[in-house]
């Protein structure tokens, strides 16, 4: 190997890879909300989700 | 190779022929030239003295040409306006002979040759032949005095005064030599050899406290001590008092001409050090600056020129402390285009023209083998394959050409065992190596290696990765049924380590849209995540959207879940069917696709400090933007 340092670079990167495949990493983001009410359970719509309301934005008049 | 003997009818002493077939031979004791006569020896000449053996080579000096032996049985000695050289008589254990050219202990071997075409009666510089399917250039015509014989010849000669010689080279070291020392031209071809290569023994003793060819000396004009270390080889030597530069070759050191200049320079190389090149000990013996003047800005170089008293002469030249170990080529390149440069092709490299300037020397120091001459303009063309240089010298008696190899300051260093650090290189010299060049390609092959060990590893994961459903139910949803549209799924168990969770969403909708406000949430520890997905999907003429979706939820804790869903739609829309899908520890390409793009960054990198390196290299040239 030429590049000893490219290759210890490139095992890292594939380790990496596989070891946040493994714990589901992603490169998406959600909103992470803590401590919801058990009430939520009993009641769904007591709770106000984030995103809630989307359609108002396409209604018009 | 039989030896008969006979005895000198001038002096009685026993002659022994080396060679059966010599026509002449002279007698070692009373130095008669001697020629055969049937059985008898005739004496013809007598042997005049000869100027000091500054050659390695000797009578009796045996080497390996081809994988032949060969023994020097014969000599005869030219001299001409700028130096002298030897054609040796040497005769193979086959009983075949030829010549062995020794000209400033540049080594060429030939054999005489059945011309393809008749020999013109006089040729020119550059003229051209083709024999063979091999193109032959006249290189140099010389008019050279007769000086002298020796040993034994296949032929007589000994009465002969001006010879001319027209000397023809290839582009691939072979060598040829009209010879009109006759009344019929004669054609030696051959080639040029290394000193190495002939494995030569026997030689003259030149290391015997190196009186052959080192010479002390005064100079006439100031008194000042003068050391000549190629005595024999050295046409002018330099007075470092009164800078008079001196006829190596007079007794009397004639003075040739005094040059001024505005300091004294040091080179930083002292004259008489000693370095190893090419497993062989070379002297620095000279030293000259030279510059150009090109688009008015002055730049001048530093050029050592080094010794060896069997294998000739280098040089070695600095710029900015980039360094290039030299040797003169003993070929003519076959000049080519090279895209849509000027090229040429030595012994199988391609070399693409670089600059074309005047140099002028300005600075001289030491003992050259030509006539040294401060102010002398040479036109110069450089052409690099790197990390070679070849160049050519011109002026309008002839084109020299020379093969240089760059150097860092640290191998020169250490070739003459310099202790500590030699001046950093400033800039990118024409045939420097870039750093990165080589590195580009290989690093691009190891980057194949990675993405293709890591295309393995996604194969991998995509066959092997969990993928487990945890969830699945299909739903209805009209906006229009008035009740409230926010449910919660059945719970649901999240198994193993963490993972990611994939929430699919696979609706009927057509031409129609509905928003899905999502929360995962686990039972236990109330830890929700929550997000949306946008499900559209227009058809017609062209297609918008598509009826299903999905969200990667990252690193989900195992436990037990459910999902909050609230579905929303226009008022008015119709109802939808719908299934939710959830999975867990589901393979992401968009980390396969980072880690990709990881790899890629050092090659991209390396190429592009390479392609910036080549650009400011090129940027020095007569070409500078037109590459």
């Amino acid at each position: 190997m030429k590049h000893p340092m490219y290759a210890i670079y490139g095992a890292l990167v594939l380790a990496f890879v596989s070891f946040a495949q493994y714990q589901g990493w992603s490169l998406t983001r959600v909103n992470e909300v803590r401590n919801i009410p058990k009430t939520v359970r009993d009641n769904p719509g007591a709770y106000r989700s984030h995103y809630g309301g989307y359609y108002r934005y396409f209604g018009g008049k | 190779m039989s030896q008969p003997a006979a005895n000198c009818p001038n002096c009685g002493a026993p002659i022994q022929f080396r060679w059966s077939g010599a026509v002449q031979t002279t007698c070692e004791y009373c130095r008669a030239i001697l020629v055969r006569r049937d059985l008898n020896l005739e004496k013809v000449g007598q042997i005049g003295d000869l100027p000091r053996e500054v050659s390695p080579i000797q009578i009796g000096t045996e080497g390996i040409y081809r994988n032949k032996a060969f023994q020097v049985v014969g000599r005869i000695l030219y001299e001409y306006e700028d130096g002298g050289w030897n054609e040796w008589h040497i005769v193979f254990n086959d009983g075949t002979s030829g010549w062995l050219s020794d000209a400033q202990l540049e080594y060429t071997v030939s054999f005489l040759a059945k011309a393809p075409e008749p020999l013109p009666p006089e040729v020119a510089r550059a003229r051209q032949f083709v024999w063979g399917g091999v193109r032959y250039e006249v290189t140099s015509v010389t008019r050279a005095h007769y000086r002298g014989v020796a040993g034994e010849l296949p032929f007589e000669y000994w009465d002969k005064k001006d010879v001319l010689f027209a000397d023809l080279r290839t582009s691939d070291a072979r060598f040829g030599t009209i010879d009109y020392s006759d009344a019929a031209p004669l054609l030696f071809l051959g080639e040029s050899v290394e000193f190495d290569e002939l494995h030569l023994k026997n030689l003259r003793a030149l290391d015997a406290g190196a009186t052959a060819a080192v010479s002390s000396l005064s100079c006439p004009s100031c008194g000042a001590p003068l050391t000549l270390s190629a005595a024999g080889h050295s046409l002018s030597v330099v007075c470092p008092q009164c800078r008079s530069i001196l006829d190596a070759r007079d007794p009397n050191l004639q003075v040739l001409e005094k040059f001024n200049a505005k300091q004294d320079i040091k080179p930083i190389i002292p004259l008489g050090a000693r370095g190893k090149w090419e497993g062989a000990d070379f002297d620095v013996i000279g030293f000259q600056v030279r510059e150009t003047d090109a688009d008015d800005m002055v730049e001048s170089w530093d050029e050592y020129l080094l010794f060896n008293r069997y294998k000739g002469f280098r040089y070695l030249t600095v710029y900015n402390g980039h360094w290039n170990y030299v040797k003169t080529v003993p070929a003519v390149p076959d000049r080519i285009p090279v895209g849509k440069k000027q090229g040429a092709r030595l012994m199988g490299h391609t070399y693409v023209l670089f600059d074309t300037e005047f140099a002028t020397t300005t600075y001289v120091l030491g003992e050259f083998p030509w006539r040294v001459h401060v102010g002398e303009k040479n036109g110069i063309k450089d052409f690099i394959a790197v990390p070679r240089i070849l160049s050519s010298e011109s002026t309008e008696q002839e084109t020299v050409w020379s093969l240089g190899e760059y150097m860092t300051g640290a191998q020169v260093w250490q070739a003459f065992h310099f202790p500590g650090s030699p001046p950093p290189a400033r800039g990118i010299f024409a045939n420097q190596p870039a750093p990165f060049t080589g590195q580009a390609s290989s690093m691009w092959r190891a980057c194949m290696n990675l993405l293709s060990a890591m295309i393995l590893l996604t194969i991998l994961f995509y066959l092997f990765a969990g993928q487990e459903n945890v969830f699945q139910r299909q739903y209805s949803f009209s906006p229009q049924a008035g009740t409230e549209a926010s449910f919660v799924t059945d719970s649901f168990d999240v198994k193993g380590h963490p993972s990611n969770v994939e929430i699919s969403i696979h609706t009927d909708l057509r031409n129609n849209w509905a928003y899905f406000n999502l929360a995962l949430i686990n039972e236990s520890t109330g830890q929700g995540y929550d997000f949306g997905r946008e499900v559209s999907y227009y058809t017609g003429s062209e297609t918008e959207g598509s009826p299903n979706d999905s969200a990667i939820v990252p690193s989900v804790a195992p436990g037990r879940y459910y999902l909050r869903v609230e579905p929303e739609m226009a008022k008015n829309a119709t109802s939808m069917l719908y299934t939710l899908e959830i999975k867990r520890s589901v393979p992401s390409l968009g980390l396969f696709l980072l880690a990709a793009g990881m790899l890629l960054i050092p090659p991209i990198l390396t190429t592009w400090r390479a392609a910036s390196f080549e650009q400011r290299r090129w940027a020095q040239s007569d070409f500078a933007g037109r590459q």
